[in-house]
């Protein structure tokens, strides 16, 4: 099987089918032939960090990890990045020369790694990625199901944001030259007052002024959030990105892979593969049991779990690839052990 | 599980669904009036198919409500929950949607002494963000009504009595570690230390249970050695075996007997 080699490639799937042991293999295979790769994980639950042997406090960084932890040459690396929304919102607000507009108490919170702003802000840390035109291959590991789809859908949610006549209000004030007092007085004077006041009502003044602020700085920045409608578009091309959907083995529910495939259909190219990982056919296929004994149940359940799973095969997919279980239980050993499945492919 | 919200979380995969849905039947055989509701996925098919009560939460609909009682107009709400702004906001930041969410299960749980609800919530990572945003809101808000509305959710959260969180972990070194990690990170949110399953036990297959461990093919000794191994290094209390079927109501059936067990 060839698979094309393309800048971009997303790992996508329901949680718990190793979406980032294969995605961190595959950026390794391909960094492996002195390429420069970039893997990143946008899933905060950052299995990354175990899978590379990075720590806590390089989240956010970019940090280079030596193939020679994975069996490979010493000299060759690869790039890792944890993402992390608040260093995502500090290195675009520095590459645009005022990393003070968006210092703000609530755009501070709202960025912490479990504000809550994950998927909005990864789309921005990849168009930023893209557009440095650094690496020759971006390698995507992405949260699990539905998160998955908010972060395909965060471009339109920023363009609803930045909606007209929400700039129609911000007119109102421009940029953010002075302090605070005065273009929150300008804006009280407006037509707004009236839902501010209501705000104030419930959430106390302080939180309004500083609400109000985030919103100048965030509008400040304006065309690097709006970046991220450009990634929207070449989401739709499939000469621009690979995309994997991953399911595995030990997978319940099969149906939740084909609505995760529908969804993201709607927003992508459907040029795209179906990994099965974890499979146990090799196993199964030299296991004999008889009927009377109480294992032969057992492994019909097991075989009827897998055939589910290739029966999905019908379901329009460019290709299936399927990935034997690995024994080993140290996650350096068990990347190595995908890399070679990726090399023999 | 005493408490009368239980929420589920885990690593993705762990089974969260299966165990929310089997201790939803488990309390329902004894009598009581609950309901299952997830955070992240739209109404399951399986909560008809069981026999479950789900409740419907709309994050528009919680909001509007909210606002109305705390600015005494519905009017008043309805108008500014319609405005785009706010519309833009409740997508930009959802954090707050959850927020309101959960305080809008509270509320039911306070009106109603006899109701149970079991929320299925999203994966370790979505969970601590639904759980720090009311946190982060109060950092937000300082003072004001909602300041306030935040410190009483802190105050039924952190009642053992009221919630208990169930963090659902696989015998692979990886899941555990990861519900270790997460339990850590929701004592450190000021909640109660969370209850540990070991979920899809294979030494507990009725079926391996039932062989010697020579009739076990490779791959099965190889996970059963493993799973020993973890068992001993971690204590679990609660274990719930593997369950030879691709049914998913079948498995849900299956291992209610086990969360029976964990239910006083």
């Amino acid at each position: 099987m060839t698979i094309v080699r393309k800048k971009l490639e997303i790992f996508c799937g329901t949680g718990g089918v190793g979406k980032t042991t294969l995605a961190a293999a595959r950026a390794i295979q391909l960094a492996h032939g002195n390429k420069n790769v970039l893997l990143i994980t946008i899933d905060p639950a950052k299995r990354l960090k175990q899978v590379m042997g990075i720590d806590d406090k390089k989240e956010g960084e970019i940090a280079k990890v030596s193939l020679s932890n994975f069996g490979l040459a010493e000299s060759e690396s690869v790039d890792v990045v944890l993402m992390n929304p608040g260093a995502t919102l500090e290195r675009v607000a520095h590459k645009k020369g005022n990393p003070e507009s968006l210092d703000n108490p609530i755009v501070k919170i709202l960025t912490r790694p479990y504000g809550g702003m994950n998927e909005i802000m990864a789309i921005i840390e990849l168009q930023f990625q893209l557009e440095s035109d650094h690496y020759d291959h971006i390698i995507l590991d992405t949260p699990p199901g539905k998160h998955f789809i908010d972060f395909l859908e965060a471009s339109s949610k920023i363009n609803a944001f930045f909606d007209s006549s929400f700039i129609e209000l911000f007119k109102l004030f421009g940029p953010k030259k002075e302090k605070s007092p005065g273009l929150f007085k300008r804006l009280i004077s407006s037509g707004v007052k009236k839902l501010l006041g209501y705000l104030e009502k419930v959430t106390g003044q302080g939180f309004v002024e500083d609400f109000v602020n985030a919103i100048a700085g965030i509008y400040q920045n304006k065309d690097v959030f709006l970046s991220a409608l450009a990634f929207e578009k070449d989401l739709k091309k499939s000469e621009f990105c690979n995309w994997f959907l991953v399911t595995s083995q030990d997978q319940i529910k099969e149906e939740d892979a084909l609505e995760l495939k529908n969804s993201a259909g709607k927003l992508m190219h459907d040029d795209n593969y179906l990994i099965i990982n974890r499979s146990l056919s090799q196993a199964l296929s030299t296991w004999q049991t008889k009927p009377n004994e109480p294992l032969h149940k057992l492994k019909l359940a097991m075989l009827d779990r897998e055939n589910r799973l290739k029966g999905m095969e019908n379901e329009r997919f460019k290709d299936v690839i399927e990935f034997p279980e690995v024994t080993p239980t140290l996650p350096a050993e068990q990347v190595a052990s995908l890399v070679s499945n990726w090399d023999s492919l | 599980m005493t408490a009368r919200l239980l929420v589920f979380t885990g690593k993705g995969g762990v089974g969260k669904t299966t165990l929310a849905l089997a201790t939803c039947k488990a309390l329902q055989n004894q009598g009581k009036k609950v309901f299952y509701n997830s955070f992240h996925v739209d109404h399951p098919k399986e909560v008809d198919t069981l026999g479950l009560s789900f409740f419907d939460l709309d994050l528009e609909d919680s909001a509007t409500e909210y606002m109305g009682r705390k600015l005494h107009s519905e009017t008043v709400a309805n108008w500014i929950m319609k405005t785009p702004f706010f519309n833009a906001l409740f997508a930009m930041i959802p954090g707050l949607g959850q927020m309101i969410l959960l305080g809008h299960v509270l509320d039911l749980l306070e009106k109603d002494p006899d109701l149970y609800i079991v929320l299925d919530s999203p994966a370790s990572g979505h969970t601590l963000s639904m759980f720090e945003s009311t946190h982060n809101f109060h950092e937000m808000f300082k003072t004001g009504i909602l300041a306030d509305d935040i410190i009483k959710m802190h105050r039924l959260l952190s009642d053992p009595n009221f919630l208990e969180i169930q963090v659902v972990s696989l015998p692979t070194e990886m899941a555990i570690q990861e519900s270790k990690e997460l339990s850590n990170q929701l004592i450190e949110l000021g909640l109660n230390p969370p209850m540990q399953w070991l979920n899809s036990s294979m030494i507990d297959n009725e079926q391996v249970s039932q062989s010697t461990q020579n009739d076990l093919p490779e791959f099965l000794k190889i996970k059963t050695e493993l799973e020993k191994t973890l068992r001993e290094q971690y204590k679990f209390k609660s274990i719930v075996p593997y369950i030879a079927s691709s049914q998913f109501e079948e498995i849900v059936s299956m291992v209610t007997p086990s969360v029976q067990g964990a239910i006083k």
